[in-house]
C-alpha cells in the first residue's frame, strides 16, 4: 500500500506578483530521504513553506502527512519539525541552547504556552540524541556553525515528529561539521523518519538520498540519483556545473551561476 | 520628608525606567534605533492633544494622543521598514517631519500657557511634573510592562528565529506589532518625562549598558533596568545639589554609565 507523506500536485505559487513555483507536482513515500536542488531563486525555500503551510498555492493541492497544511495546519504542527537557513535565525540573542531547544514545544502550544516537565525531558532527550546534552546551558551564539545546527536538529526532533524539513543545512559548514550532519540524518533515516532537505549542493548528502528533485521555479527532474544525476540533465539549470574526482569519488560542482 | 516636585520627579523616574526592559526586546529585535524617532511623533501629537483640549476641556490628557500618535507612527514605520532600509529612513524622515510641523503650526495659535504645555514634550523638566502627568505615565507603563512579561517568551522568540515561530503556528505578524505598539507606549512615556530631545538616553543608552555586561536574555533586562534607575536618581541628584536642568543630568549620567559598562568590558575581555 503507498505510504505517501508529501503529496503536491499542479501547485502554482505566485509571490509579489512573481511565479516562483509553477505546476510542481511530486510524492514522497515514507520513509524516505528527498534532497530538493536547484539555482538560487529556483523556488527551493518556498516548497519548504509551502509544506509548511506559510505559503498558500494560488492553484492545485499539497497534503503533507495526508493534511492540507494551510487548513489544517495546527494538526500538522506536532508531526512535521523544521530547520530552517542558518541566517534566518539570529546569532546576538543571548538564548541558552535548552531555551532554543523548548521553542520547538511550546511554541506548538496555545497562549499562555506553559513549560512542563515532559517538555524539558524531551527536549533534554532530543539534545541527548544529537550528543549534545552537556550544552544545556551554553549560550548558542557562543557555539560552533556545527552545534548550533545540531541545537536546532534538536529543536525539530523536541516533539518527535514524522517529517523533517531542512533548509540548506549544510550551507557554510566545514567538512567535519559535515561529515558530523550526515551522521546525524544517516541515523535519523535509520529511525524512520521522512526527511526532505533543500541544498544548494547535491554533493553532501548524495549518498544517502533516496531521490533528487531538482527545481527551477517547475520540476526539472524527479527521481533516484543515478538517473537524475547526469550532466545533460544538470547543465542547463548549472551552466557552471562540472564533474571532479574527490577521494575516489566523483563529484558535481554545481557552481554558484544564478539561473 | 522630600519635596512634592522631587518625590514627583523620582515617580516619574521609576515609571520611565519601565521601558528598559522594552527597549532591551527591541534591540534584540534589531529595531533600537528607531525608537528616538519614533519619539518625535509624541511632540506632534501632544501639539494636537493640546489644541483639541482647548476646544474640549473635558478629553484626556494630551499624553493620550502623544501615546497614539506614536503607537501610529510605530506601526506604520514598521510595516514600510519591511521594505527595506532606505523605504524605512524615508518613513522616519516623513514622521519626523509632520510632527514637527504639526508642533510649530498648532504652536503658533496656542495661548502661551498653553504653548509650555506643548513644549514640554520637547526639553521635559521632572521636578515640574504634575500629579495628573505621573499618573498617566504610571497607567500607561504599568500596562506595557505587563503586556511585556506576558508576552515576553513570543516576543524574544520572534526576534531569535521569526521563519521557526511562524512554522510552528505563531501569528508572528500580530506579535511584531504588538512588540512596536508596547515600544511605541513606552517611547511616549520617555519623551513625556525627559523630552523627545534626550530620550535617546533612555531609549537606548540603558539597552546598550545593559548589553555591554550582561550574558543572558534575562539579566540584559534587569541590567537596563538598574542602569536607568541610577541615572534617572543620580540625575535628579545632580540636579539638586548643582542647580542644573534635571533631564540633561540624567542624559550626563546615564553615559557616563554607558563609558564605565564599556571600560569594563575592555578591561574583561584582555
Amino acid at each position: 500500500m503507498s505510504n505517501s507523506v508529501i503529496s503536491v500536485r499542479n501547485v502554482s505559487v505566485r509571490l509579489n506578483g512573481r511565479m516562483v513555483l509553477e505546476d510542481v507536482s511530486f510524492d514522497v513515500e515514507s520513509p524516505s530521504l528527498i534532497t530538493v536542488v536547484g539555482p538560487n531563486g529556483a523556488g527551493k525555500t518556498t516548497l519548504v513553506r509551502l509544506l509548511l503551510g506559510m505559503v498558500r498555492p494560488f492553484k492545485g493541492s499539497v497534503k503533507v502527512l495526508g493534511l492540507d497544511p494551510f487548513d489544517e495546519g495546527s494538526k500538522l504542527r506536532s508531526l512535521v519539525g523544521y530547520v530552517p537557513q542558518r541566517d534566518k535565525v539570529s546569532h546576538e540573542i543571548p538564548l541558552r541552547v535548552g531555551e532554543v531547544v523548548l521553542m520547538g514545544k511550546v511554541l506548538r502550544r496555545r497562549f499562555p504556552r506553559s513549560v512542563s516537565r515532559d517538555d524539558v525531558e524531551s527536549a533534554r532527550d532530543a539534545l541527548a540524541s544529537l550528543g549534545m546534552e552537556a550544552h544545556w546551558d551554553s549560550l548558542y551564539s557562543e557555539l560552533s556553525g556545527g552545534q548550533q545546527r545540531r541545537v536546532l536538529i534538536a529543536r525539530a526532533l523536541a516533539s518527535d515528529p514524522e517529517l523533517l524539513l531542512f533548509d540548506e543545512v549544510f550551507a557554510g559548514l566545514d567538512s567535519e561539521s559535515q561529515g558530523n550532519l550526515l551522521a546525524i540524518i544517516k541515523q535519523l533515516k535509520g529511525r524512520g523518519k521522512s526527511m526532505l532537505l533543500v541544498e544548494h549542493e547535491i554533493d553532501p548528502i548524495m549518498d544517502l538520498t533516496d531521490r533528487i528533485l531538482v527545481l527551477n521555479r517547475v520540476v526539472c527532474v524527479y527521481g533516484e540519483p543515478s538517473k537524475v544525476l547526469s550532466e545533460d540533465a544538470l547543465r542547463p539549470l548549472y551552466p557552471c556545473l562540472r564533474t571532479i574526482e574527490k577521494e575516489g569519488k566523483r563529484v558535481m560542482i554545481l557552481g554558484d551561476k544564478h539561473a | 520628608m522630600l519635596d512634592p516636585f522631587v518625590l514627583r520627579a523620582i515617580w516619574g523616574i521609576l515609571f520611565a525606567s519601565l521601558s528598559t526592559p522594552v527597549s532591551v526586546i527591541m534591540l534584540l529585535r534589531g529595531a533600537l534605533y528607531i525608537t528616538p524617532e519614533i519619539s518625535h511623533a509624541a511632540l506632534g501629537g501632544a501639539a494636537v492633544g493640546v489644541l483639541i483640549q482647548l476646544f474640549f476641556p473635558g478629553l484626556p490628557d494630551p499624553f493620550f494622543f502623544a501615546v497614539l500618535f506614536c503607537i501610529a507612527t510605530s506601526l506604520f514605520v514598521s510595516r514600510i521598514g519591511k521594505g527595506g532600509q532606505q523605504a524605512l529612513g524615508m518613513m522616519l524622515s516623513v514622521s519626523l517631519a509632520t510632527s514637527v510641523m504639526l508642533y510649530a503650526i498648532i504652536r503658533s495659535y496656542l495661548p502661551i500657557d498653553r504653548r509650555v504645555a506643548v513644549d514640554s514634550y520637547l526639553v521635559s523638566d521632572l521636578l515640574l511634573l504634575s500629579d495628573m502627568d505621573v499618573l498617566s505615565i504610571a497607567v500607561v507603563s504599568t500596562v506595557a510592562i505587563v503586556v511585556t512579561a506576558v508576552l515576553y517568551r513570543e516576543f524574544i522568540y520572534i526576534c531569535f528565529d521569526m521563519e521557526t515561530a511562524e512554522s510552528l503556528g505563531l501569528r508572528v505578524g500580530l506579535y511584531d506589532s504588538l512588540l512596536f505598539t508596547v515600544s511605541a507606549v513606552t517611547v511616549a512615556v520617555v519623551a513625556r518625562t525627559m523630552g523627545v530631545l534626550l530620550s535617546v538616553t533612555f531609549l537606548v543608552i540603558p539597552a546598550a549598558v545593559s548589553r555591554l555586561l550582561a550574558r543572558r536574555t534575562g539579566k540584559m533586562l534587569v541590567t537596563s533596568f538598574i542602569a536607568a534607575i541610577l541615572s534617572g536618581l543620580g540625575g535628579i541628584a545632580i540636579s539638586l545639589f548643582y542647580n542644573v536642568p534635571t533631564s540633561g543630568a540624567i542624559a550626563l549620567v546615564s553615559i557616563s554609565l554607558f563609558l564605565s559598562a564599556y571600560s569594563i568590558k575592555l578591561i574583561l575581555s584582555r
